[in-house]
Order: structure tokens, then C-alpha cells, then sequence
């Protein structure tokens, strides 16, 4: 059974066991639905998910589950990879990839999957061999409307194939469209158009058609028709969660080799939207250029480059180009695409934004049709903005940078991630949580705030001193003090404490008259009276190098002491409110 | 804050190093070797502007008193411009500010340095 499964994975070309990342949940209930045909009317189904999302990979295991692990329903698996001009190529094609999976299924053959384009003398000639009649009567019929003039008959015949078999044989079938948006390119003068046509196939209830494409196109393009409309059941397949999503990045980073943290991991899974797709690229690069993963910015630069100039890139730049007759095209899609990225996410009507852009309103007006066909524009009551997609966002920011501003990618770069630059998350502390000795004040409020020992790690811990600081209205200069003071206290932590854990543990506690700061490690233990005193010059010598960051934090807060711990060390910072400030906001 | 980076500006007979970003060690380290090769090329004065740099470590320090030591042992002159107020409060809690000036602006830093023989 190994190799069938090979060959089914060869012939719909699925992504390998390792880099398709678990969708058992999604699977399972699509192939549920589908093995309960025989008792119940099955419905239509359309797999909606952000581009990318793997609806196609999800689509294709239920194939290569219904192939395998059951008898009663025949499984069909069409992928639309060729746009078809002429209607009579078009039909051939799809008879022909029907008719050989029901031999390969009813064979128990999977050989007969492969190769991928087979031609429809072949096709012929196994049915001639085949001794079943039933087919062979199939294919006079499908031959004889072949010979008739009428597009429309030929079609409507060829979409009832897999009903046909079915009748013939279990009773059930399902068919599997894939990349189904790509029908809508294919309008032909004679005949009525596949649009028109399938929603009728579509209806049987012995047989589901399960489509997979592009969400925004789909919903646009078919499944807001009247003979569609509540037909078809959307299934919407989102990005995986975060845990799923961070496993997924774990083992992808496994499967190439290439080093990574997962708390680093952690910090910048949000870019990627748990779409295994911009995962990858990533990783890939990563692979390529020799980069460990292993620091939250080198994930972020890494994705950086591939927004700028990567696999992610080359993606999008394709899907524009396809919109696009030409360069100057290209640079009004980009233009068009980023206004509402460029102006806080104001969306402006076409009129306006042609007006404002300076573009000729018919040509624009063209552009963004093809931009809405393919999915990369959405126009609401008129209001033209690119799908919601962040990831897509960030790839029109550098686009517009580059095509219209000229500018260079450091600038972009450090524009790109300037509103998202590492605001560490605090954690409210319940009373108990917070190790504070002495009695309980009534005002008070701490946060948590636990970092791994990376390089510039303390830079995080700064960003959270400020956050907090700002709460209470402490002086500029104050606010400069207490991040310097943290600054040193962590770098401590990270290079003399030895600690196994590699974590620095920080609280931060706000009551009536002060800030206290507590940073711990659980590493080797020193005794600070001991500590020699940097030698600060009288005249014009040069002070000590090093040595000084225990003197600096003292002279930075208020008081300073190590508290005694059983492992590790723990420093604790207090600064005192200016006269007349206080607790802002209590508890929040 | 990310990658450390720095510009060189050649005036007359001294430098000018603008800091970009965090100084740490790595950034310590990219001023010093940055600094040995202006050395290399004849140059013996120096003016760091700390205009992008706001935040400064002690171990950024530590590299920032070798690199005066080093200019002044090949007897140049090295002064600092438009640090921060905390920094300067940093720098004169550790008597650098002794060792080597600091200015507010480039200009008084320049004029500073145009003196020095
Ligand atoms: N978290 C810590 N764990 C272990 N030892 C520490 C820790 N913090 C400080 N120390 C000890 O205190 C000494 C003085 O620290 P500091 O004043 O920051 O100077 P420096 O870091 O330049 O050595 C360090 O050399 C180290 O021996
Ligand atoms: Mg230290």
C-alpha cells in the first residue's frame, strides 16, 4: 500500500508527510461528511481559507483517504492547472482524468494515477481493454456528443460523469475541484460557460463536489449566484493556531536543519499568520543563507528579506504581474493596492483614489478588476482596499517603497517594523504570585515579565520598564535612570550568572510611593560586598573599564539590595515617585 | 532598536562617527574596529555623535574608554557630541566626561577639536 500512496502522492503532487502540517481536525470532518453519503444527502462544499492556507493539501488527503480507506464512494480529484480555450479540450481533459480514476480506484491500481497528462486516445484504448460495458457505453455516449455541435450538451454531459459512474457502480461519489477560481477564466463564445453549468452537477446529492481556490474569488465569482447561493456549504479553513503553528515552525526548522529558539519562535509567530507557506520560506532561507533562528530579530530580518526579495515576494510579484499588462501598470496596482496601507487604512472610492493618484479612471477601473479577480483586491460599497492579509501588507509596503519611493531596504526595513518594534508582553501578577515580603499594601500592582538570555534581551525588559514607568508619571529623566538600571541588572544576569534555565525573571511592583523591580536569575550566587570598586580618576587618567554596572544601578535608583535566595541571584531596585505623582491608574 | 550601525564622515584632518542604535558590545566592538581603521589611515581625530544612540551599556562603555586610550596613546583627541542627558549623567558618574570632553553639539565639538594640535 506504500507505494500507492506514493503514487497518489505523485500524481496530485501533495507536499510531503513532513512539511504538511497536521489538519486531522479539518480533514475529519470533511471526510465525515463525505462517508455519510450513503445515509444522508451529502452537500457541496467550498474550502475557504486565506491564501496559501493549504486548503488544496487538505483537499488532496481527502482524496488520498477516500482512495484508500473506503469502498463506497468513488473518489474523483480534478485540479484546474489549465485554463482551456475551446470547450471540446476542455471536456476531453476532464473525461479523461475521471474515467482512469474510476479504473485505478475500482482496480485497486493506483499505478494508473500517473503520469499526470494522459491523452484521451489512452483513455479509449483502456476502456476498449477494460471489460466493463457499462464504461464502454459511457464513452459511445461521450464520443457521440463529442460529434454534435452543441458546446453546451457536451458540457453539461461531461459534468454528470462522475453521477453516471457512481449509479453504475457504489451509488456515491465525490468529486474534488481544485483551484476552482480559475474556471472563471474560462468563458468560450460557444456554449454556456462552466460557471453556469456546474452548479447543476454540483447539486446531486450522491455526489458532493468539494472546491478548493481562492476564498475571495470564489465567494465573488460563484458561490453568490442564484443557483448557488446557500447551495454550497463554506468550509473555512483559517491559519493553524498558535500552538499548532509553533509546532509546525519547530518542525519545519527540524526537517532543514536549521537552529532555532522557541521562545524566539514565539515572539514573531504572529508574521506569519499560521500559514505553513510563509513559515517555510522562511526557514528555507534561512537554510540557504546559513542564518540560526535562534533570536527573535533574525526570524523577523529573515522574513524581512523574504518580503523583500524571496520566495514570499516572488509569490505576490507573480499574482501582480498577472494583473498586469505592463510595468507601468504594475506601479498603479502597487499604487492603488498601498494608498490605504500608506494613510492609516482610509479607504477611498475608485473615483477618488484615480483622482488623487492622478490615474486615468478607465485604466484604473480595469486594473482593479483584475486585482479583485485574482483575489488581491477587495472593493466594499465601492471602497477599493487590498484583502485583509498582513502579510500581503507588508509585502506592498516594501513594493511601494521600492517602485515609488526608491528608497533603500534599510529605510524600509526599519519603517516596516517601527509600529511593532519589540513591546514585550506584561502579565498582571495576582497578589500571590508577587514574592514581596513585609506587609500588603492595599494600592498595588505588579507585573511579570520573564526572558529568555538572548542578546539584547534587556532591551525588552527596558521597553517593559517604560510601559510601567509611564504609568505613574515619572520625569523623562527618571524613566532614563530606572532603563539603564534594568539594562545593567540584566546584562548581569546574562553574563555572570551561568544560569541553566537561560532566564531572566522580572517583576515589576507599583504601589502608593515607588517602583520596585525585582531581577532574578537562578545561576550562581555572589556576594556583592565583595565586589571590587571601579576606580573613578581624579585628574585626566582613564577610569576602569569594566566594573561598573553594580555602582551605576546604585547610583540610578533609590536602593538596591540583593535579597537572599536559595539559588541564583536576586536584585531588588526600588524608585520612589517625584513628590506629588502617584499611582495613575490602580490595579489596570 | 535591532542591528547597530554607524556612518563615517572625513572633515579636514578629523572624523566624525555617527551612531546608529543600541551600544552594546557588538556596537562597542563595530566603533572600535571602525576606529583602528581610521587610525591606519592617518587619522588621529575623532568626534562620535550619539545623536541615534540613546541607550549606551556599561559594557558599551567599557569598549568606548579602550578606544580613547587607544587614540590618545597615538596622541589624537577623541570628544563626544549630543548624548543624552542620562548619558551624560552616566559618562560623569564614571569621570569619562574627565577624560574625554563632552560636547552638546557637533559644532563645539569640532571647534574643540580644530584646536588640538
Ligand atoms: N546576576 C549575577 N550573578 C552572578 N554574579 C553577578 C551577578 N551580577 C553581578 N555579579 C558579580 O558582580 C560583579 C560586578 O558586576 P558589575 O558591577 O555589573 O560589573 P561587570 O559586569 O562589569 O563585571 C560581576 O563581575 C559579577 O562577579
Ligand atoms: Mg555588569
Amino acid at each position: 500500500m506504500a507505494d500507492g500512496e506514493l503514487c497518489i502522492q505523485n500524481a496530485l503532487r501533495m507536499a510531503p508527510k513532513d512539511l504538511f502540517f497536521d489538519r486531522e481536525p479539518e480533514i475529519r470532518t470533511i471526510l465525515d461528511m463525505c462517508l455519510q453519503l450513503a445515509a444522508l444527502p451529502a452537500q457541496s462544499c467550498a474550502l475557504m481559507g486565506p491564501r496559501r492556507a493549504g486548503t488544496s493539501e487538505i483537499a488532496k488527503r481527502i482524496y488520498k483517504e477516500l482512495f484508500i480507506n473506503q469502498e463506497s464512494i468513488l473518489p474523483f480529484w480534478y485540479g484546474f492547472d489549465r485554463v482551456f480555450q475551446d470547450p471540446v479540450h476542455f471536456a476531453r481533459d476532464y473525461f479523461s482524468q475521471l474515467v482512469r480514476q474510476y479504473l485505478a480506484f475500482q482496480g485497486k491500481d493506483p499505478t494508473l494515477l500517473l503520469p499526470r497528462v494522459i491523452r484521451f486516445e489512452a483513455i479509449e484504448r483502456m476502456v476498449t481493454d477494460c471489460s466493463d460495458a457499462r464504461l464502454h457505453g459511457l464513452r459511445d455516449d461521450f464520443n457521440a456528443a463529442l460529434g454534435d455541435a452543441d458546446r453546451t450538451a457536451l458540457l453539461a454531459f461531461t459534468l454528470q460523469v462522475p453521477e453516471v459512474l457512481a449509479q453504475g457502480s457504489t451509488g456515491a461519489a465525490c468529486v474534488i475541484l481544485d483551484h476552482f477560481h480559475r474556471v472563471f477564466r474560462m468563458n468560450w463564445s460557444d456554449g454556456a460557460s462552466l460557471t453556469e453549468l456546474f452548479p447543476q452537477a454540483m447539486g446531486s446529492p450522491a455526489v458532493p463536489h468539494i472546491l478548493t481556490g481562492q476564498a475571495e474569488v470564489l465567494q465573488r465569482h460563484y458561490l453568490s449566484m442564484e443557483t448557488t447561493a446557500g447551495r454550497i456549504r463554506r468550509i473555512s479553513v483559517a491559519g493553524l493556531d498558535s500552538k499548532r503553528a509553533l509546532e509546525a515552525f519547530l518542525a519545519f526548522c527540524k526537517r532543514y536543519d536549521v537552529a532555532v529558539e522557541q521562545e524566539a519562535a514565539a515572539h514573531e509567530l504572529h508574521r506569519f499568520q499560521g500559514i505553513p507557506f510563509y513559515m517555510l520560506s522562511v526557514i528555507r532561507r534561512a537554510r540557504q543563507e546559513g542564518i540560526a533562528l535562534n533570536r527573535w530579530d533574525a526570524i523577523r530580518d529573515t522574513y524581512f528579506a523574504e518580503v523583500e526579495k524571496g520566495e514570499i515576494a516572488f509569490y505576490y510579484d507573480s499574482l501582480l504581474n498577472r494583473c498586469c499588462p505592463g510595468p507601468f501598470a504594475k506601479r498603479d496596482a502597487i499604487r492603488i493596492l498601498s494608498h490605504p496601507l500608506l494613510h492609516a487604512g482610509s479607504r477611498l472610492a475608485l473615483e477618488e483614489l484615480a483622482k488623487r493618484l492622478l490615474l486615468d479612471l478607465d485604466a484604473a477601473r480595469v486594473l482593479v478588476d483584475a486585482l479583485a479577480s485574482s483575489g488581491l483586491l477587495a472593493e466594499n460599497y465601492g471602497m477599493v482596499a487590498p484583502v485583509e492579509n498582513p502579510v500581503f501588507d507588508d509585502f506592498l509596503r516594501v513594493a511601494h517603497r521600492y517602485w515609488i519611493g526608491r528608497v533603500g531596504s534599510d529605510e524600509i526595513r526599519k519603517d516596516l517594523f517601527r509600529g511593532t518594534q519589540d513591546v514585550p508582553v506584561l502579565t498582571e501578577l495576582k497578589k500571590d504570585e508577587v514574592s514581596e515580603p513585609g506587609r500588603k499594601e492595599k494600592h498595588r500592582v505588579s507585573f511579570g515579565l520573564v526572558l529568555p538570555m538572548v542578546s539584547e534581551t534587556e532591551l525588552v525588559a527596558a521597553r517593559a520598564a517604560e510601559q510601567v514607568a509611564e504609568r505613574v508619571d515619572f520625569p523623562e529623566e527618571d524613566i532614563g535612570r530606572i532603563r539603564m538600571a534594568l539594562i545593567e541588572a540584566c546584562i548581569n544576569c546574562f553574563e555572570h550568572s551561568g544560569s541553566e534555565d537561560g532566564k531572566i525573571y522580572i517583576t515589576f511592583t507599583l504601589d502608593t510611593e515607588k517602583l520596585s523591580i525585582v531581577v532574578e536569575d537562578k545561576g550562581v550566587s555572589f556576594d556583592p560586598k565583595k565586589v571590587p570598586v571601579p576606580h573613578r580618576p581624579e585628574g585626566t587618567g582613564a577610569p576602569s573599564r569594566r566594573g561598573w554596572g553594580l555602582e551605576l544601578i546604585r547610583n540610578l535608583m533609590d536602593q538596591v539590595v540583593f535579597e537572599d535566595v536559595p539559588v541564583g541571584t536576586r536584585l531588588r531596585m526600588v524608585k520612589y515617585y517625584p513628590k506629588d505623582t502617584g499611582l495613575k491608574a490602580q490595579a489596570g | 532598536m535591532g542591528q547597530f550601525q554607524m556612518d563615517v564622515k572625513f572633515d579636514r584632518d578629523f572624523v566624525v562617527f555617527y551612531t546608529n542604535g543600541y551600544i552594546n558590545d557588538l556596537g562597542g566592538e563595530k566603533i572600535e574596529r571602525t576606529c583602528e581603521d581610521i587610525l591606519r589611515e592617518g587619522y588621529r581625530k575623532v568626534i562620535v555623535n550619539f545623536s541615534e544612540s540613546p541607550i549606551i551599556n556599561s559594557i558599551g562603555i567599557s569598549i568606548l574608554i579602550g578606544l580613547i586610550d587607544r587614540v590618545k596613546r597615538a596622541k589624537g583627541s577623541v570628544c563626544f557630541t549630543n548624548l543624552t542627558l542620562n548619558n551624560t549623567e552616566v559618562f560623569e558618574f564614571m569621570g569619562l566626561t574627565q577624560y574625554a570632553p563632552v560636547f552638546p553639539n557637533e559644532e563645539e565639538a569640532v571647534r574643540f577639536t580644530m584646536g588640538h594640535a
